[in-house]
């Protein structure tokens, strides 16, 4: 049975009518003009956005993460929390009510990795692409089965692009992670290899 | 002065009040970070606003009053948060046309009756010095309850408050964790009226919550110094009262905002050093 598996659907707000399958290790890339309603097609998978017709199958129990597109995250609202609590929060799961010292440390090397430092900073006193590196440790640390990816690298640096390539691959061929990304860039074609894109309209 | 304090301290009826108070106190500032987070501020003065309504309906029918109260205003809070949510209507305007309205029928229901008297002044302004045994009970429960909740939910209550997309993304259940939320809110305010009264017990939910933030950077900081600020003001306002012989609810208050006001002062004093 594929990771996920998407038929004939069809979202609230969106033109297309969408299919299509995504085995374990693949990556499916998803463009299209602005508007076209790729973050909506990822919300619906995620069970935030209405389905209209069509359906979603999806194993329930499959560990998922998912990296909004920026503005979701409320940054603007300047919420106390610390980036290490932040980013510990993609260690969540149903039944999981604390963290234990494995969490903590997939976390810090998450955080390593994406090279964040002043953990115990505010998420508010962040940069833009400061903030993408700690949404991007949160869900990379959960160690996905399903890796749902937001227009993942915008507001990113080369460094910081850099290492996203290469964190997700690890993702991908070690954890056969099955990834859905959103992305404008071209370029992304030849450096990541998609086995899919889809491109809505 | 001090010793006059702690001789006062040792009467029964004051020991009562004090650990039912502080209980509430620390209870409803650990909320009230999460309320005020979720930009509810305001459900605290709604819902005291309607738990007044009720005890004065209560009253007039001769009812127990807490009993009475205490469905109507968890299913106001129910109400009110999870319509704000599902129609992403602005929380505070359909807090503010509910409990005005409930307060005026709280009032005309009052005039109609008995008028006045003794039992409906308690409900609006408190009455911390007259808690029998009972009442201290039911804080002592209610805050194992709150605390335990906080203890064992703390994480979800966390992401919930962070960002409920986000909690939903994660498969937890956003509903449940709302549904909590607003029972803790309403059973500290029906607890809290006894202590505090109907018009004042909201300023226990917003002050220490808005006095931590100044604080503290991190979740779990600011919802300990939270309740650190609330027993400390507590116990500032029990102070002030016995002191200056001024009603202890009010006084509370007023500690409250003192304190609030001391952290802001001394933050910008700090900022201008550095
Ligand atoms: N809450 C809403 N109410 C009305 N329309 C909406 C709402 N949310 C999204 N839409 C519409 O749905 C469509 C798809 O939006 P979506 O955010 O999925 O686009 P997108 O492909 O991710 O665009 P972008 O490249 O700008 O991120 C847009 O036309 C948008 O106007
Ligand atoms: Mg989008």
């Amino acid at each position: 049975m594929s990771l996920l598996s998407v038929k004939n659907l069809s979202l609230e707000y969106i033109n297309n009518i969408i299919s299509f399958e995504l085995e374990r290790g693949e990556l499916i890339f998803i463009t299209g003009a602005n508007g076209s309603g790729k973050s909506t097609l990822l919300r619906g998978i995620l069970g935030l956005a209405k389905i209209l017709s069509g359906e979603i199958i999806i194993n329930k129990d499959l560990k998922l993460a998912y990296v909004p597109q920026a503005e979701a995250e409320r940054t603007e609202f300047n919420f106390p929390a610390s980036i290490r609590e932040i980013v510990l929060m993609g260690r969540q799961r149903p039944y999981k009510l604390f963290y234990n010292f494995q969490d903590k440390q997939a976390a810090s090397y998450a955080m390593a990795r994406f090279k964040i430092n002043n953990i115990n900073n505010n998420l508010s006193k962040l940069s833009g692409g400061q903030v993408r590196r700690v949404l991007l440790a949160r869900a990379f640390c959960s160690e996905p089965d399903l890796l749902l990816l937001d227009e993942p690298c915008a507001g990113l640096d080369a460094q910081g692009r850099e290492i996203f390539y290469d964190y997700l691959n690890d993702l991908r061929l070690n954890l056969k992670t099955g990834i859905l990304m959103v992305t404008h860039d071209e370029q992304q074609d030849l450096i990541l290899k998609p086995d899919k894109v889809i491109k809505l309209c | 002065m001090l010793n006059n304090f702690l001789e006062f301290l040792s009467y029964d009826f004051v020991i009562r009040a004090l650990i039912a108070g502080s209980l509430i106190a620390a209870c409803a500032a650990v909320l009230g970070v999460i309320l005020i987070l979720k930009r509810y501020a305001l459900i605290g003065h709604g819902l005291s606003e309607i738990a007044f309504a009720s005890c004065s309906a209560a009253n007039a029918l001769a009812l127990p009053p807490l009993l009475f109260a205490a469905p109507i205003v968890i299913l106001a809070a129910f109400l009110i948060l999870f319509v704000s949510i599902k129609r992403r209507i602005g929380g505070d305007i359909a807090i503010a046309a509910v409990s005005s309205f409930a307060l005026a029928l709280g009032v005309i229901i009052t005039a109609l009756s008995s008028g006045f008297n003794s039992s409906v002044y308690a409900y609006m302004f408190g009455s911390i010095l007259a808690l029998d045994n009972q009442d201290v009970m039911l804080s002592a429960l209610l805050s194992v309850f709150i605390i335990l909740n906080f203890i064992i939910f703390f994480n979800r209550i966390f992401i919930m408050t962070y960002n409920e997309d986000y909690a939903k993304s994660l498969g937890l259940n956003v509903n449940f964790y709302q549904a909590l939320i607003s029972l803790m809110t309403a059973l500290v305010i029906l607890t809290g009226m006894r202590i505090m009264g109907a018009l004042l017990i909201s300023s226990l939910i917003i002050f220490p919550a808005m006095t931590a933030r100044k604080l503290a950077s991190s979740f779990k900081a600011i919802i300990l110094i939270s309740a650190l600020i609330a027993l400390i003001s507590f116990f500032a306002g029990i102070f002030i009262s016995f002191n200056y012989n001024l009603p202890a609810g009010a006084s509370i208050v007023i500690a409250n905002a003192g304190l609030f006001m001391l952290i802001i002062i001394l933050k910008n004093l700090k900022e201008l050093i550095n």
